[in-house]
C-alpha cells in the first residue's frame, strides 16, 4: 500500500521531470540561432520523452520478495530526443556558413512551439505544487488526530 | 461488532483514512503523469464497499435458523475492504493515449484533502467523547 510520503515523492518526480523539460526548452529556445554544433551542422530541437514507472520497492517488500502494484506510477525522463525535422534553409550569402547557393541551415526551432510548450510544462509543475501542498496538508492534518 | 472502547465507527473511519490516502497516490501520479505518452489515469473507488462492509452485521432479508445458512447478502468484513482501481473514464483521449483530465485531477485532488479532513475531524470528536468520558466520571 502506498504511503502518504509515496504521494510526496511521486508529486517530487513530476516537479523534477518538469524542470528537465523546461531546460531542454530553454535550450531550445538559446539556440535558435545556432549553426554550427560539435556533431557539425546547425543545432536540432531537442525534446524530452516522459514515462511512467512504477515507485522503488522499499526494504521489506524487497525482502519478502513481493511486488504488489499499486498502480502508483513516478514520472521519469527516460530520455532527450533530437527532432529530426529539417533544418531552414534562410537566404544569407554572406553568412560564413552558407552553401554554394547562398543558404544556410538554420536550426528546426519553431520559437511559437517552444514558447507554448514552456507554458504547459510550468502549467504542469504548478499543478504538482498544488498536488504536493494538498498531500503535505493531509499530513499535517493527520498528525493532528489525538490531540 | 464493537471492539472494546473503539466501536464500528472508529474502524470505519480509520479504514476510510487509509483508503483515502491510497487513493492520494493515485491522484498524485495522475497529476505527475500527465504529459507521459500511454499513460491511463486511475481512480480508486470504496465508498459502496465500505458502505456494504458496515452493514454486513444486519440480518439478511432471507430467516435463517443456523449461522451457516444463508440469508441473502453478501458480507465483507470492514478489514477487507481492499477499494476498486479502476480506469479513470475519458471520452477523448489525447492523441498519444493519454487519458488524464487535469481539471478532473485538481478537483479530485481537493476532494480527496477536505474526506481526510473530515475523517480525521471524525475520528478527534470520536476520541474527545471517549476521553471526556474517561476524566469527568470521576470528578
Amino acid at each position: 500500500m502506498p504511503s502518504m510520503f509515496d504521494s510526496l515523492e511521486i508529486s517530487s518526480s513530476g516537479l523534477s521531470a518538469q524542470r528537465m523539460r523546461m531546460k531542454v526548452i530553454s535550450s531550445n529556445i538559446a539556440n535558435v540561432n545556432t549553426t554550427r554544433t560539435p556533431g557539425g551542422g546547425p543545432y536540432r530541437r531537442k525534446d524530452v520523452i516522459f514515462g511512467a514507472l512504477p515507485p522503488h520497492k522499499n526494504f521489506l517488500e524487497e525482502l519478502k520478495n513481493q511486488s504488489q502494484d499499486n498502480g502508483v506510477r513516478h514520472v521519469k525522463v527516460l530520455g532527450i530526443v533530437e527532432d529530426q525535422k529539417a533544418a531552414k534553409l534562410v537566404y544569407n550569402p554572406h553568412h560564413p556558413d552558407a552553401n554554394e547557393e547562398g543558404y544556410v541551415a538554420m536550426p528546426n526551432v519553431d520559437i511559437t512551439e517552444e514558447m507554448t510548450n514552456l507554458l504547459v510544462a510550468k502549467r504542469s509543475f504548478e499543478a504538482n505544487i498544488a498536488a504536493m501542498n494538498a498531500t503535505k496538508q493531509m499530513l499535517s492534518k493527520a498528525l493532528e488526530i489525538g490531540r | 461488532m464493537a471492539v472494546g472502547m473503539f466501536d464500528k465507527n472508529m474502524q470505519l473511519l480509520s479504514k476510510a483514512l487509509s483508503l483515502t490516502q491510497q487513493r492520494q497516490g493515485l491522484i498524485t501520479s495522475n497529476i505527475a503523469n500527465r504529459e507521459t505518452p500511454g499513460y491511463r489515469a486511475q481512480d480508486l473507488v470504496f465508498d459502496k464497499q465500505l458502505q456494504t462492509a458496515l452493514h454486513s452485521d444486519r440480518p439478511g432479508p432471507l430467516q435463517t435458523t443456523d449461522p451457516r445458512h444463508f440469508d441473502g447478502i453478501t458480507r465483507e468484513p470492514l478489514e477487507l475492504v481492499q477499494g476498486e482501481q479502476i480506469n479513470s473514464f475519458n471520452p477523448d483521449p489525447r492523441m498519444d493515449g493519454n487519458t488524464v483530465i487535469l481539471d478532473k485531477e485538481m478537483a479530485k485532488l481537493a476532494e480527496n484533502q477536505l474526506r481526510f479532513q473530515a475523517q480525521v475531524r471524525a475520528i478527534n470528536w470520536k476520541i474527545r467523547t471517549l476521553k471526556t468520558a474517561i476524566t469527568e466520571g470521576g470528578k
